[in-house]
C-alpha cells in the first residue's frame, strides 16, 4: 500500500494565512467545504489531469480547477495563445480584436444566443443577468431552485445579514417540483422578472438532480406566461454537456446564458449571452472593471473553443466518464457498499444509498486523495480532455482498495 | 439577548454542577425546591431542584417558590454578571430564606469552574471542559432562539443534530439538536446517529477553543477540531458561535 500524503506545508501556510487574510482562505476553498486533515489548501502546480500540492504530493485531479480547466492543466496551445497575448501588453486602453472575434464565434456557436457580454467571473455574469431581467421586465422577484448554486453575490449566496436586503426579492422552490413552482409563480403573479436555473441541478453536499420529464416545458409554460424571462446559469457543466450550450443538451430556449469556468481552461473570463430581444436592456448598463479587456483570457478562449471543437471534446468527455461511473459503482458493489455516480458523466459526483449526512462519502473521498486521486468529498467532479484511459484505469484501482477499507470502517 | 444568554449558560451549568460537582451535590441532596427568574412583560425561566438533579425549565416560573422578578433585562444581566441588582423578590413558600441562600450556593460554584484557578482546573480539567462545551451548546441556542439579527441564518440550518466529541474520550460529548426554529441542548450521547460531527483532538483542544485561547478557524484548517457528517449544519453554527461571543465579551 502507498504511503498516505502528509499536508505539513499547507497547514503551516494556512496558519500564516489567517494571521493576514479574514478566514485564511475564503468560500469554496476553505478547509471546512472538505476535511481537514485529508486534504491540500494549497497548491504548487498542474498539467494534464496531474496537480501537485504545498508538500509536493501529486494527485490525478477529479476537480479540474472546479471545471474550469476543461482541456487539462497548462494546456500549450492555450497558453502559448495567451501568452502572445500577454507579450502585446495584455491590458490596452481598450479592447483588442480578439474581443469581437470571441463575441462572433460565440453567437455562431451557442444555440439562440446573438450577443455576447464579457466579464470575469460567473457571478458576474448571473448578477447581471439578475439585474438585466429585472430591468427588462419592470419587475423585481427572482425564482431560484433551493440549494442551487449562482455565486458569491449577496443576492444569491449565504451572506444572509439583516444589513443586506438583497435576498428580499429572491424566492426559492425544490428542483423539480412544478407544483411548488407553480404555486410560487401563482403567488407572486405580476411580480416575478425571471427564473435562475442551471441545466441540472447539482448543488454542494448532495447527489445531482436531472431535470424531470416535463419540469422544463412548465418552466417555459410558467414564464411565459408571467413575461419572466429565463436565465440559465450554465457556468459549471460549460461545455461539458454540448458545445452549443447546455440549454441546446436538454431542447430549451432561455432568453440570457451566463458562461464561464472552462470557456478559457482556466483563464479568467465569463460571459453573459442573451437573445436579440434582451439586447437593447443590457446594452443600457453601465458594466466594466479594470480588467475586464485583458487580452489573455480573449486569446486563451478561441483556442479552447477551437480545440474543444477539433478534438470532438464531448465524445471523449462522455467515454471517460462513463468508464468511471460504471466501473466505480461496481467496484463499490464488489465491497459491499451500495454507490451511486449522480450527474452526467462528464461532472459525475459518488453518493453512497442510505447515507444522506455523506459520512461514508467522506471516508472513501479522504482516503483516495490521501492516496492521490483527488476527489471531493461534497462538491462535484469533473473530467476533462486530459483524463485517459490510463487515469482512470489507475483510479480504479485505487478505489478498489479504498472501497475496501471504507467498509471495513463502518 | 444578553440575559438570555447569560440566564440560559447559567441554568445549564447548575444543570451540569449537579454532576460534577461535590458541593452543589452535597447542597442539593433531599432538597426540593423551583426558583423562578422573570423579567417584567418579558422572559421567565426557572431551576427544578429534586432527587439530587437540577433541571433548567425555559418559559415558566409554575411552582417556584421563590421568583426574583426584574423590571428590565439589564437588571438580571447584572445578577448574572454578579453586581449589584434591582429586583424583587417574590416568596411564595415558607422556605424561601432558604431557597434563596441555597441558590446563592449554587450560583457560587459556577465561576469556581469557569474561571477556574490552575490548581482546581488540573485537578478538575473534564468536568471543566464538559462544562464548558455545555455552557457554549447552551448560549448557542439562546442566540439562536432569540436573536432577531441571526435569525435568517438560523433558518438556512438544517435540522438534526449535532454532537460535539472529544477523542478517545467517549462521555465528553454534548449535543444540539435544531427542530425548526427551536434547539434543545443534551449533555449526554443519547444513541442516537448525529447527523454531523465536530470532534476535538483532545479535552486541551476544547477547554483553549471555548476560553478564547485558540481560534477556531486555525483549530479547524490544523485538524485540531475536525468535522464530519451534514457539514452545513456545522458551519450554520459559527455565525452564532460569532454572535455568542459578542454577546459573553458585553461586560
Amino acid at each position: 500500500m502507498a504511503e498516505e500524503y502528509k499536508f505539513d506545508n499547507s497547514v503551516e501556510l494556512f496558519k500564516r494565512a489567517v494571521e493576514v487574510i479574514p478566514g485564511g482562505i475564503y468560500g469554496s476553498k476553505a478547509p471546512g467545504f472538505v476535511i481537514p486533515g485529508s486534504y491540500p489548501y494549497y497548491f504548487r502546480k498542474g498539467k494534464g489531469c496531474r496537480l501537485q500540492d504545498a508538500d509536493g504530493n501529486e494527485y490525478i485531479d477529479f476537480l479540474c480547477g472546479y471545471g474550469s480547466q476543461i482541456l487539462g492543466y497548462g494546456h500549450d496551445e492555450v497558453d502559448d495563445a495567451a501568452e502572445r497575448a500577454m507579450r502585446d501588453g495584455d491590458l490596452l486602453n481598450g479592447p483588442q480584436a480578439s474581443m469581437v472575434e470571441l463575441a462572433e464565434t460565440l453567437t455562431g456557436q451557442i444555440d439562440g444566443m446573438d450577443w455576447a457580454v464579457f466579464a470575469k467571473n460567473g457571478t458576474d455574469t448571473t448578477s447581471l443577468a439578475v439585474s438585466v431581467a429585472r430591468v427588462h421586465t419592470g419587475k423585481k422577484k427572482i425564482i431560484m431552485a433551493r440549494g442551487a448554486y449562482h455565486g458569491a453575490a449577496n443576492w444569491c449566496s449565504t451572506n444572509v445579514f439583516p444589513e443586506l436586503t438583497d435576498r428580499e426579492d429572491v424566492l426559492s422552490f425544490t428542483y423539480n417540483d412544478t407544483e411548488e413552482l407553480s404555486r410560487l409563480f401563482s403567488e407572486n403573479k405580476g411580480e416575478i422578472a425571471a427564473i435562475i436555473l442551471t441545466p441540472y441541478h447539482h448543488p454542494a453536499f448532495d447527489r445531482q438532480i436531472m431535470p424531470a420529464d416535463g419540469f422544463y416545458s412548465t418552466v417555459k409554460i410558467l414564464s411565459e406566461a408571467e413575461g419572466a424571462l429565463f436565465i440559465m446559469d450554465d457556468i459549471r457543466c460549460n461545455f461539458r454537456l454540448s458545445p452549443s450550450g447546455s440549454h441546446s443538451f436538454f431542447g430549451v430556449e432561455p432568453d440570457l446564458v451566463a458562461m464561464g469556468k472552462s470557456i478559457a481552461n482556466g483563464q479568467p473570463i465569463s460571459v453573459l449571452m442573451g437573445k436579440q430581444t434582451v439586447k437593447k436592456t443590457a446594452g443600457s448598463f453601465f458594466i466594466t472593471g479594470t480588467f475586464w479587456m485583458s487580452g489573455m483570457p480573449f486569446s486563451a478562449s478561441l483556442t479552447t473553443l477551437r480545440i474543444m471543437r477539433e478534438v470532438n471534446l464531448i465524445d471523449h468527455l462522455n467515454r471517460i466518464g462513463s468508464m468511471l461511473k460504471d466501473e466505480l459503482e461496481s467496484l463499490a458493489d464488489e465491497a459491499g457498499l451500495k454507490a451511486e455516480i449522480s450527474g452526467a458523466p462528464a461532472i459525475p459526483f459518488l453518493t453512497f444509498t442510505d447515507d444522506p449526512d455523506l459520512y461514508i462519502n467522506q471516508i472513501f473521498c479522504s482516503e483516495m486523495t490521501k492516496r492521490g486521486i483527488y476527489l471531493h468529498p461534497h462538491h462535484n467532479w469533473f473530467i476533462s480532455y486530459a483524463h485517459k484511459d490510463e487515469d482512470i484505469e489507475q483510479t480504479l484501482e485505487t478505489a478498489k482498495e479504498v472501497f475496501k477499507i471504507t467498509a471495513s470502517m463502518l | 439577548m444578553l440575559a438570555h444568554v447569560k440566564s440560559g449558560s447559567a441554568f445549564q451549568l447548575l444543570q451540569m454542577l449537579a454532576e460534577e460537582d461535590p458541593v452543589v451535590q452535597e447542597e442539593i441532596r433531599n432538597k426540593s425546591f423551583i426558583l423562578g427568574l422573570s423579567v417584567a412583560g418579558g422572559m421567565k425561566r426557572s431551576v427544578r431542584i429534586s432527587d439530587s438533579r437540577i433541571t433548567p425549565l425555559d418559559g415558566s416560573v409554575k411552582g417556584a417558590g421563590v421568583i426574583f422578578r426584574f423590571p428590565v433585562y439589564n437588571e438580571l444581566n447584572n445578577l448574572l454578571s454578579g453586581k449589584k441588582t434591582k429586583m424583587l423578590p417574590i416568596l411564595r413558600s415558607l422556605a424561601a430564606g432558604k431557597i434563596i441562600a441555597g441558590f446563592k450556593t449554587l450560583t457560587s460554584r459556577i465561576p469556581v469552574y469557569i474561571n477556574a484557578e490552575p490548581d482546581f482546573l488540573d485537578k478538575n480539567f473534564r468536568a471543566v471542559t464538559r462544562m464548558l462545551i455545555c455552557a457554549a451548546l447552551r448560549g448557542i441556542k439562546e442566540v439562536a432562539e432569540n436573536d432577531s439579527y441571526t435569525a435568517a441564518r438560523v433558518a438556512g440550518i438544517p435540522d438534526g443534530i449535532i454532537a460535539l466529541q472529544v477523542e478517545n474520550d467517549a462521555g465528553l460529548e454534548a449535543r444540539i439538536e435544531k427542530s425548526g426554529s427551536s434547539f434543545t441542548v443534551t449533555t449526554i450521547a443519547d444513541g442516537r446517529i448525529p447527523n454531523a460531527v465536530l470532534t476535538f483532538k483532545d479535552a486541551d483542544t476544547a477547554h483553549k477553543l471555548f476560553t478564547g485561547k485558540i481560534n477556531a478557524v486555525v483549530a479547524l484548517g490544523t485538524s485540531d477540531v475536525r468535522i464530519r457528517g451534514r457539514i452545513p449544519m456545522i458551519q450554520g453554527l459559527f455565525p452564532i458561535l460569532d454572535r455568542l461571543s459578542y454577546y459573553m465579551a458585553i461586560e
